[in-house]
């Protein structure tokens, strides 16, 4: 009798523990607008703007709406302190980002500040950035997933988990704090770099040690690839060139992919203050989101043996 | 404020005190004598806050907390009459022509079910009583209210109290008057307990089984509390029987409960060990296949509370009385070796001297220490990763109960607290390197305090609580102290480094409370206070929802003490010879140096937290109706709280004023208890809230392809109203044997299933490269009807 009613105790806690959810409509009211700014400069290469504007929360999302919220025509102005570049419409597709202006005259340069300058019919815009001294990596190698599981010891690895592949790196950290890094990879003819959900490192923890870390593929290479499953999830190949783009960033620009990534990722709980990403977007006039950001980049290439 | 004034305040202080004795003690003149004692159970047990009752004299007084009485009258015969909760009345004849020592022993009334009519308080303490918004609740009649799986929850019957509002669903959090969740001073046995919930709040940490006695103070807090701008919940481990020995327990849904006490020395000293445990994990393992890819998870909690007393003489007692308890969970996976345990939990001891001095001073001397500890570790293969985050105090306490003459009551003392924090300490290993964050790990401080309260009859009808608290507080280091030029941190402009032992900031001041009650007639009765609290410590909560990941800290060069005003105003009338009792309050606070985290704050690794905060104040207003029915077989009483709550921060939104998370406009709670025969008792509580504040993102942009949020004005959306209705039936069988009592419980909670919100988010249904995106709002619930079945015992 006790054994019964102790077993019909457990079911009825199984039940309780199961959460209903259902869909509820929310009223909001019409945004404030924002010019959205993405802006990149890199070592060698003319700074790179995509402009856009927010949309209502609720609308539908698809191409027609995304080309619908790009803003053409603006006045877009890099300068270096010394020289101004007024960048140029253009179609250049790259970290995912379709970026609508391009510069002509100045390339970024390591340890310079560029200053943006955005003018449009009804907003006037600025943000400064620096491309921070490289930090480059001491040394790349990998580890199958079927050794990580055979090292953990407690199940044996199916056949495919041979075929995957761990990137390690080890980075040694500068002695004074404040060094920031992102990181994107790209693999055998890959065009576009991507970024994993850990693709942002600040040394605060780690202040001027050596430390070694799984650097995960980027995620966005999965967007265009839905046969991979969990498993495979941030893991490369057997064979493959793996490209290792490892980039220095300054503080507001850690700032903000930090704050991105929480805000996305979700922080796991639901009752928090939802998270408010940060903007070096400063608005003379109207309002800015988004990031004007230097990347003090060094290239690294690990090619998998077979 | 400078030690200098602290000084001076002092020496105000010591003179208001001796102006009060001086002045207390001139009607000793007369011919007067005291009739002094203890006021306990039949069982040795203290009654706190017992009434006395002097017939003739038309005048009541109370027992402090160790059940010490003290009346001084003049000579005469008289009927004295002694009640309490859940207590048989007892009244005696005393001829007082000299100092006369007696000590009550009360019989229950609702255990042996010998009289159907509970007599519990005085029956005019609601309009007679100075103190207002102070309510003692009845343990034994909390165990017969219907409670979530079976679970009997003193915190969750607070809250079904005017003014007194739960964080959510299911929820222990609570908060007072438009008040924080760190603004509640919650004792056991006198130590703090800084984390008062189980599983993610759904659970208090007290044990129903070894409490004697709780009360809460949501306005009106006597000097001899501080610490807190709030309230104050004072709960009280039961002593133990020192009669003869007793076993009582549980089996519950959920969590099974055990209870054994008894006399170490026969009417001498007696002592009691309790201990809860869940068992939901310890069920489910042997059904769990070893291969099971998450074998090793687990989830459990468990509280031990052991309290032991020894009466060394008619006026030296001491006391000894710990509480443990701990959550772990614990989240395996045998695939990849990742290994996430989380354990969390509170430990209390105190350790209690009552001395009395004559019949007229009692003293009672406490050495406290309490502690909260979280931890968080990650592991996998070569990775380690580790959080632990805590705070822990030392308190020692001196309290004085005087009682000169029938119209005063004094109370006097002071009290030391040594503070340690430690607001988070992250390690970390990689193969053989080790890292740690860097900064300071622990935070230290004293706070001090001397208080002097009485409460006075002025006259019949005029009857004052008048307290005067001085506190001081000083942090010392190691400190370091770092100021940013804007709010997001990017330009440092300031840092100093403070060594151990380095006075870093002192603050301090003084903390008036007063309370008036004006009598209109026998009937009925006018109450006015005013209370000045000042808090020393704070909560960096995330979540508002009393999760153990919230962070304390305490008041540092940057970070200054909580000031709270409050001011009440009540009108309280009894019906029916006192079947009825009935009011009405309003009240206005307003709260000084809050806190919350800045816009853009990010969770996770933070050497210093206090660069992620904001500083600010809040205000809140409301009233509240009460209407209860004290005795009959119908029991019960409704509710109703109108309430606003606000919050301002310069650095949030511009500046500009916005509902508190827990802003709630109407709440009302309806709760009945009928005892229909001496087998039977129902009971039943409807509650009715406004939803909770939620902040929502109002538009979004795309970055990298990804979704970004634009995230809203706080707390401007409302989530669904709440309400829930819940039964229970409490059956008492024929003693089995001749020993063994039993009642067996029947709960259900949520009757018509109403599905609450819980928490509400958004889903994105489809993806960017489908080229088709679908927002939706989501509202989660979490409880729907859930019935119960606990059998409790007792031998």
């Amino acid at each position: 009798m006790i054994r019964q009613s102790i077993l019909y105790l457990f079911l009825a806690a199984n039940f309780i523990f199961q959460a209903c959810e259902r869909d509820i409509t929310l009223d909001l009211p019409a945004p404030k607008p924002f010019v959205v700014v993405h802006g990149q400069i890199e070592p060698d290469s003319f700074a790179v703007v995509s402009l856009s504007r927010n949309s209502p929360y609720f609308d539908p999302v698809d191409l027609a709406t995304i080309a619908s919220l790009v803003i053409n025509g603006a006045l877009v102005i890099v300068s270096d302190g010394i020289e101004q570049d007024t960048l140029q419409p253009t179609f250049y597709f790259q970290h995912f980002t379709l970026f609508n202006y391009r510069g002509t005259k100045i390339k970024g340069q390591f340890g310079r500040t560029y200053t943006l300058r955005i003018v449009t019919a009804n907003e006037e815009l600025e943000a400064v950035t620096t491309i921070p001294l490289p930090l480059p990596l001491d040394s790349l190698w990998v580890k199958s997933r079927a050794d990580l599981i055979r090292e953990a010891g407690n199940v044996t690895p199916a056949p495919r988990d041979e075929e995957l592949i761990a990137l390690y790196f080890k980075y040694s950290d500068p002695p004074e704090l404040g060094n920031f890094v992102r990181a994107f990879s790209r693999r055998n003819e890959e065009t576009l770099w991507s970024s994993s959900f850990g693709s942002i490192y600040s040394d605060e923890l780690i202040n001027g040690q050596s430390v070694e870390f799984i650097l995960q593929r980027g995620k966005e290479a999965y967007l265009f690839n839905d046969s991979l499953t969990f498993e495979e999830f941030g893991y490369f190949e057997k064979g493959d060139t793996i490209y290792i783009k490892w980039c220095s960033i300054d503080r507001p620009h850690y700032t903000f992919w930090n704050t991105l990534s929480q805000s996305t990722g979700g922080s796991g709980n639901p009752f928090a203050t939802p998270t408010i990403v940060a903007t070096n977007i400063r608005g003379v006039r109207g309002n800015g989101l988004g990031i004007w950001g230097g990347y003090g980049t060094s290239i690294d290439t690990f090619i998998v043996a077979p | 404020m400078n030690l200098l004034a602290l000084k001076r305040q002092k020496r105000g202080i010591i003179f208001t005190f001796l102006f009060l004795v001086v002045f207390s003690i001139t009607p000793l003149l007369a011919q007067k004598y005291t009739l002094s004692g203890y006021i306990r159970s039949e069982s040795g047990e203290t009654l706190i806050a017992a009434n006395l009752y002097i017939k003739e004299l038309q005048k009541g007084a109370i027992a402090n907390e160790y059940g010490f009485y003290s009346v001084t009258i003049d000579k005469g015969v008289y009927e004295i009459s002694v009640s309490y909760l859940g207590f048989s009345t007892q009244s005696i004849q005393v001829t007082l022509d000299k100092n006369i020592s007696y000590n009550f022993k009360l019989k229950s009334s609702v255990i042996t079910r010998q009289e159907i009519v509970v007599e519990s308080t005085r029956p005019d303490e609601n309009t007679k009583d100075v103190g207002m918004g102070r309510i003692d609740l009845d343990v034994a009649k909390i165990k017969t209210l219907p409670a979530l799986m079976g679970e009997v929850d003193i915190i969750k019957a607070i809250q079904l109290l005017p003014g007194v509002q739960s964080a959510g669903e299911g929820n222990t959090g609570f908060y007072v008057r438009g008040g924080g969740p760190d603004q509640n001073l919650i004792l056991l046995d006198e130590a703090v307990v800084y984390n008062a919930a189980h599983l993610l709040g759904f659970f208090s940490v007290f044990n129903a089984d070894a409490i004697n006695n709780a009360t809460i103070i949501k306005g009106g807090v006597p000097a001899n509390y501080g610490g807190r701008i709030s309230s104050v919940l004072n709960i009280t481990m039961k002593d133990g029987s020192d009669q003869e020995y007793i076993t009582q327990g549980g089996v519950g849904l959920i969590a099974s409960r055990l209870t054994t006490e008894g006399p170490l020395v026969n009417g001498k000293s007696s002592f009691i060990l309790s201990g809860r445990r869940t068992y939901i994990d310890v069920l489910a393992e042997p059904f769990i296949p070893d291969d099971a890819r998450a074998k090793g998870s687990s989830y459990y909690f468990y509280d031990l509370n052991a309290k032991a007393n020894y009466r060394i003489s008619d006026k030296d007692r001491i006391y000894w009385s710990a509480y443990f308890g701990r959550d772990v969970f614990v989240f395996n996976n045998q695939e990849s070796g990742f290994k996430f345990s989380v354990p969390w939990g509170n430990a209390t001891t105190t350790l209690r001297w009552n001395h009395l001095f004559n019949s007229k001073l009692f003293l009672n001397t406490s050495v406290i220490y309490s502690d909260f500890d979280f931890g968080t570790s990650v592991e996998q293969s070569q990775f380690q990763f580790s959080l632990n985050s805590g705070v822990k105090n030392l308190t020692t306490k001196l309290d004085f109960d005087y009682y000169p003459s029938l119209r005063h009551q004094i109370k006097f003392g002071g009290q030391h607290i040594y503070h340690v924090f430690q607001p988070s300490v992250v390690q970390a290993r990689s193969g053989e390197n080790n890292f740690e964050l860097p900064g300071v790990k622990n935070l230290f401080a004293h706070e001090f305090a001397l208080y002097i309260n009485d409460q006075w009859d002025i006259s019949d009808a005029f009857q004052a609580n008048i307290g005067l608290r001085a506190s001081a507080f000083r942090q010392v280091g190691p400190y370091i102290f770092e100021r940013y030029a804007d709010p997001n941190l990017f330009e440092l402009i300031e840092r100093r480094e403070y060594k151990r032992g380095d006075r870093v900031a002192d603050y301090g001041g003084l903390e008036p409370r007063l309370g008036l009650r004006y009598s209109l007639n026998s009937k009925s009765s006018i109450k006015a206070g005013v209370t000045r609290n000042l808090q020393y410590i704070h909560l960096a909560s995330s979540s508002g929802n009393a999760l153990p990941t919230d962070l304390w800290i305490p008041s540092t060069e940057k970070v200054r003490p909580q000031i709270g005003w409050q001011y009440s105003l009540g009108y309280f009338r009894n019906f029916d010879e006192n079947m009825w009792e009935s009011s009405v309050e309003v009240y206005y606070k307003t709260l000084e140096n809050q806190i919350d985290f800045r816009d853009g704050a990010v969770n996770g690794l933070n050497s210093n937290i206090e660069n992620d905060l904001v500083f600010g104040t809040g205000e809140a207003y409301g009233a509240e109706f009460f209407l209860k029915k004290r005795t009959g077989k119908l029991t019960g009483w409704v509710g109703y709280t109108l309430a606003w709550a606000w919050r301002q921060f310069p650095d949030i939104m511009e500046g500009r004023r916005y509902p508190y998370k827990f802003d709630r406009r109407h709440d009302i709670s309806l709760v009945a208890s009928y005892d229909l025969d001496k087998r039977w008792t129902f009971s039943s509580t409807f509650v009715f809230a406004t939803g909770n504040a939620f902040t929502v993102p109002e538009s979004r942009y795309f970055i990298e392809g990804r979704i970004i949020d634009q995230i809203g004005d706080r707390n401007q959306y409302r989530l669904a109203n709440y309400h829930r209705m819940d039964l229970a039936a409490v059956y008492t069988p024929k003693k089995q044997g001749k020993r063994v009592e039993s009642t067996w419980t029947f709960a259900i909670y949520n009757v018509y299933s109403r599905l609450n919100p819980y928490f509400i988010y958004i889903e994105n249904e489809g993806s960017l490269q489908q080229q088709s995106l679908n927002v939706q709002a989501k509202q989660v619930s979490l409880f729907p009807i859930i019935p119960s079945v606990t059998w409790n015992f007792k031998f």
